[in-house]
């Protein structure tokens, strides 16, 4: 909508003229910045509308990978920070510090799990840690105490502390299955089928029959020694042993047989040798008068064996 | 106006290009005063940029344009605690053609433009609604209806204003020396 051309016949034309010889220019620098301002609203909509739009999910998406990561990272670290027993030591700020980094503490175990890895379950790591298994899991994985292991940290295989945190049960490694030397282990503790096992009455002669040493690491139904401290162990350990001397007088040398009660002195051994040759038995007397001569050889004695 | 809004910058400057003169007319006549004419201006024209996504094709360019700065103009009146755009006492009357004295001559109209002041202290002299009327008749080129629609009034409300304007204009102008 331009302005009409003046026509002559209008009745203000004179007005027209007026205006048209006094009109006042616009100032060169009101239209620099006026256009300015124009170019620049709509490099501001170039910038915000389109972009914004197009470059909105872009920017989006790294927000929400970002949480849904960190989501699952907590998801995967909170049963195993949870069920770790460090985590009821350490603070909840190491807890939240290490829910954001890597499982560095861990890394040990999961590694040492990782290398046998369970099949299909990625929990395996978790499941498998030393601090996780069962008691009875843990007992059969823990080796028993050895020459070389001794029985200071015999007090660790009760099923009850051993599910509970102890300095001593930092390294893994100590608790988990040793694989070719502590082989013989996991036969003590668990050595024979149910129906082979000999009743406990029986079987708490067995280490009497045997040497004080090996009685002390293979008791079968000894796994109520693992509840002992170091101290009582010890003291065990020498109840044991006199038990074991005591039970080699009882049972005449150490057969763990009631029948053998007769060798528990010479006069005996020698009073039952008699009986054999009186009851005409003369082949077993001869052998438990070999026996006898074995351990007595120098008892004197009025007896001797009847010429074959 | 509808171009720049999709994102023509070309067709702003052609549309500036076009009613700047007019538009700057039409202020700096209604204020009085140069640097109040600028800066209103320049607001008038950055209103128009900030609102070009408003702006309807049914409405002329030229009436919303105007309409921008008339309302600009109003509060600028308002600021200045001036009373904006009053009624003429004689918009009622009968405009008849013995009221209107004789157009000027050309060499009056010659003499009137070494004068730049002259026609700026004959419009003061008017109400402002003659004044707002005749600016938009002689400055923005407006017609009668046009006029009528932008100030929201009847047509010969318009037509008596200016014939009341004009009178007063011709009187003035030709009293100065």
């Amino acid at each position: 909508m331009s302005r009409k051309p003046h026509q002559t016949q209008r009745p203000d034309a004179d007005i027209d003229a007026v205006f048209q010889a006094n009109q006042a220019d616009v100032p060169a620098d009101l239209d620099a910045s006026i256009l300015r301002a124009a170019q620049q609203a709509l490099s501001d909509d170039l910038a915000d509308n389109p972009p914004a739009q197009s470059a909105a999910p872009s920017s989006r998406l790294p927000q929400w990978f970002g949480l849904a990561a960190s989501i699952a990272l907590v998801v995967m670290l909170l049963p195993l920070m949870l069920q770790s027993p460090e985590s009821s030591l350490e603070g909840t700020d190491e807890f939240s510090q290490a829910s954001h980094t890597a499982p560095a503490p861990a890394a040990p175990e999961v590694i040492e799990h990782r290398q046998n890895p369970s099949p299909g379950t990625e929990q395996a790591p978790t499941a498998t840690t030393a601090n996780q298994l069962t008691p009875k899991a843990n007992l059969k994985s823990r080796p028993l105490p050895t020459a070389e292991s001794g029985w200071q940290n015999n007090d660790r295989l009760e099923p009850l502390e051993a599910m509970a945190p102890s300095p001593h049960s930092d390294n893994a490694q100590e608790r988990l299955p040793r694989p070719s030397m502590d082989a013989p282990a996991p036969k003590a503790i668990d050595p024979l089928p149910q129906a082979a096992r000999v009743p406990s009455s029986e079987v708490a002669i067995q280490p009497r029959s045997r040497p004080a040493g090996e009685g002390v690491t293979s008791v079968p139904d000894g796994m109520h020694r693992f509840s002992h401290s170091p101290t009582s162990v010890e003291a065990q350990m020498d109840a044991d042993a006199s038990d074991m001397a005591s039970g080699r007088l009882a049972t005449g040398g150490g057969s763990g047989d009631a029948r053998l009660a007769y060798r528990q002195s010479a006069e005996t051994w020698i009073g039952e040798i008699e009986s054999l040759t009186k009851r005409g038995l003369l082949t077993r007397a001869r052998q438990e008068y070999a026996e006898f001569r074995a351990v007595h050889p120098r008892y004197e004695t009025d007896f001797k064996l009847p010429e074959k | 106006m509808l171009a720049y809004a999709g994102g023509d910058a070309a067709a702003f400057e052609q549309l500036y290009s076009r009613h700047k003169s007019a538009l700057y007319q039409f202020i700096f006549h209604s204020c009085n005063h140069e640097a109040t004419a600028r800066e209103l201006y320049q607001d008038v024209w950055l209103r128009v940029i900030k609102a070009r996504q408003n702006y309807q094709s049914q409405a002329p360019f030229n009436a919303w344009l105007y309409r921008i700065a008339r309302h600009r103009l109003i509060d600028h009146y308002r600021q200045q605690q001036r009373a904006p755009l009053t009624e003429s006492h004689d918009d009622n009357q009968p405009f008849t053609a013995t009221l209107s004295p004789l157009p000027l001559q050309p060499d009056e109209i010659a003499h009137l433009s070494e004068r730049a002041d002259a026609l700026q202290d004959a419009l003061m002299t008017l109400p402002d609604d003659q004044r707002e009327a005749v600016l938009l008749r002689h400055a923005a080129g407006m017609s009668v209806a046009e006029i009528a629609g932008l100030v929201d009034t009847g047509a010969e409300t318009v037509k008596s204003r200016l014939r009341y304007a004009v009178k007063k204009l011709r009187s003035c102008l030709r009293e100065i020396p």
